[in-house]
């Protein structure tokens, strides 16, 4: 749906994007993630016609934002990270002017509107004053006007900053939603546990560059290479668990914690198989197998640590 | 392109018109041409019936013409005044209101964009015109100006406020705050109006070699941006005069007749008499063009490089967004 191949984007002296290179596949919610100033927004203001990119290829729906922006336009809902409204507009006339200007026909506009009310959960707020309305509720409108000419693809720039944890909820239900409906969603935050629930993809930005991406379970695994172990065993079988898994190179930090073992395994989740097969076969008595993939925190901090000088 | 059926168009006179300032401003607006317009009709029947002791039925004319003349250069002051006001915060305030990358990334073209900008303004404007038309249209009452100098006269004002409104909006483009914008936008209105004045000053004083009249037959180039002249040019032309005196477009009558190579013209001596037979004076030959027809040459191309370069501003993709003053950089 969308692919960024060496994208590169310099302001003045400053680097913002330096070979950016990303693929978001059709009918997923994928998050990107990224500290301030990695080049979240360039990327998204690039992708979304807005701004010029200086080097690299750029492919939307299969159309170049820069060369056919109104088809991009034509296929892609853009909420940057701010919002942006009319004095005076009710919310109902607020996306009746957008889905104008996005070309919705005069006949089917107001059926438009009152659906993507209805959608948000604004629809008794239809005549109110959009600057009354609270944040989470501006949001929500925000994200109804990407909405108002039915793009495939939404773009959407730390939609969730400063929202209350019940207007958080409310968004995650509604891009949720979106998901359902089959829309293919891009999505910057950098309240990382965000993203952990919604996101069917993740990259990691950090100084212009994709660090990781692919699907949530794949780069988790990718990026750790290891992953944490908490098993519940019969007391009699504890110490015979740990012998054997001393004889094992792949697991380090084996300690017994209230009755569990627990131990870091590194490798996949082949590894993880064979290692509680081989305690099985060893006559172990295993209640409890459970592997703890790494937070997004840790992910993250990972990924975007910065390198020790050479 | 239909223009009626520009949502911006729309959206900017629904938000125009329920601002609190929106009555108040037209109200205040009648209320000030109403008066100047009686103080205009007071000082022709002075000049009229005192100063020049005419007839009831001369008198009636010469004040209707008068009457028509003061209102004329009332109205172009304010499209001076308030045009430029109306258009210099149309895109900067999108920009302020974080509303103009929205817009960007719709199904607008860019010159959509600036057309529904600059279509809203002058429809404002056409309001504080139709306003003020029962003033405006006394003159009608009095006789002595013909239904073709009022069109041509309203034809005028109609360009000079396209054209400056073009020049808000350009400004407006390239503007980084507000406060820019709206002084870029009254500078260069100001510039075409009233410095030009100043201009053409020190042109007739290069020109006649120290001596401010006569411009000796030559062209005086600075007069030819100049919405006063043009405008004045336009309604008494070809000639230059409207073949009366003391009415107020006497001071640039003067300027256009010499111009057109009339020497030791002005108040109150020269070829033009009283009751002076119009269509003849039409017929005498003329040196060169009047000064309108540059006056709407030079408007227009104003208007289309203002427009282009508006546009050419809003268009995206963007080789860089300029952030506005006191707003962060994006990351």
């Amino acid at each position: 749906m969308i692919s960024l191949q060496s994208v590169e984007k310099r302001y003045g002296s400053v680097t913002a994007l330096a070979g950016l290179d990303l693929a978001v596949p059709e009918g997923s919610v994928f998050g990107l993630i990224g500290p301030n100033g990695a080049g979240k927004t360039t990327a998204m203001l690039i992708l979304s016609s807005l701004l010029a990119r200086d080097g690299g290829s750029v492919t939307v729906g299969g159309a170049d934002p820069q060369k056919e922006p109104r088809t991009v336009r034509r296929h892609l809902g853009y909420m940057p990270d701010f919002f942006g409204f009319y004095d005076s507009l009710s919310a109902y006339e607020y996306l009746d002017f957008f889905a104008a200007v996005q070309g919705v026909p005069s006949a089917r506009r107001r059926g438009v509107v009152l659906d993507l009310l209805s959608l948000v959960d604004l629809s008794n707020k239809i005549d109110a004053d959009v600057n009354s309305l609270s944040r989470g509720m501006k949001q929500r409108l925000s994200l109804a006007r990407t909405l108002v000419h039915e793009p495939a693809l939404l773009v959407l720039d730390e939609p969730a900053s400063g929202l209350d944890p019940r207007a958080r909820v409310q968004l995650r239900e509604l891009i949720a939603e979106l998901h359902r409906m089959g829309k293919t969603i891009l999505i910057s935050s950098h309240i990382l546990a965000e993203l952990e629930g919604i996101c069917t993809h993740m990259g990691v930005i950090d100084d212009g560059v994709v660090k990781a991406q692919g699907e949530m379970d794949t780069i988790r695994g990718a990026l750790t290479g290891s992953r944490r172990l908490r098993v519940r065993l019969a007391d009699d079988d504890v110490d015979a668990a740990l012998d054997l898994l001393d004889a094992r190179p792949e697991v380090s930090e084996a300690s017994v914690e209230r009755g569990r073992l627990e131990f870091v395994l590194s490798g996949d989740d082949d590894e993880s198989a064979d290692l509680l097969r081989e305690l099985i076969n060893g006559g172990i008595v295993v209640y409890e197998w459970r592997a703890e993939a790494a937070g997004l925190e840790e992910l993250f901090l990972e990924l975007t640590r910065d390198e020790p000088p050479a | 392109m239909n223009l009626a059926l520009n949502p911006v168009l729309g959206r900017e006179i629904k938000e125009r018109f329920r601002s609190r300032r929106a009555p108040v401003f037209v109200t205040l607006w009648v209320l000030g041409v109403g008066l100047i317009g009686y103080l205009v009709y007071l000082i022709a029947q002075l000049t009229a019936r005192d100063a020049f002791g005419l007839g009831q039925a001369v008198a009636g004319g010469y004040m209707g013409r008068f009457i028509f003349e003061g209102m004329l250069i009332l109205l172009m002051t304010a499209v001076v005044m308030i045009v430029p006001g109306l258009t210099a915060l149309s895109i900067v305030g999108e920009r302020e209101r974080q509303t103009f990358h929205l817009l960007q990334v719709t199904q607008l073209t860019p010159l959509q964009i600036v057309l529904g900008k600059l279509w809203s303004s002058m429809s404002y404007f056409l309001l504080l015109l139709v306003s003020v038309a029962p003033v405006a249209a006394l003159p009608l009452l009095f006789g002595g100006v013909r239904i073709t100098d009022v069109f041509v006269g309203l034809g005028m004002l109609l360009l000079t406020a396209v054209m400056l409104g073009s020049i808000g909006i350009w400004g407006s483009a390239r503007a980084r705050s507000s406060r820019g914008a709206v002084a870029s936008a009254y500078m260069w209105s100001f510039i075409l109006a009233f410095i030009t004045f100043a201009a053409m000053g020190a042109e007739l004083l290069f020109i006649g070699d120290g001596v401010p009249f006569p411009a000796r037959g030559r062209e005086v180039v600075s007069v030819l941006p100049n919405p006063y002249v043009g405008m004045v040019s336009a309604v008494v032309a070809p000639l230059g005069s409207d073949g009366l005196q003391g009415t107020p477009f006497d001071v640039v009558e003067v300027l256009l007749l010499e111009r057109q190579g009339f020497e030791n013209f002005g108040f109150g001596m020269g070829p033009m008499p009283l009751g002076v037979d119009l269509e003849e004076d039409r017929a005498l030959p003329l040196r060169r063009p009047p000064v309108w027809v540059f006056t709407v040459g030079i408007y227009l191309l104003i208007t289309i490089v203002a427009l282009r370069g508006a546009t050419r501003r809003v268009r995206a993709p963007a080789t860089r967004i300029r952030p506005l003053r006191n707003r962060n950089a994006r990351s």
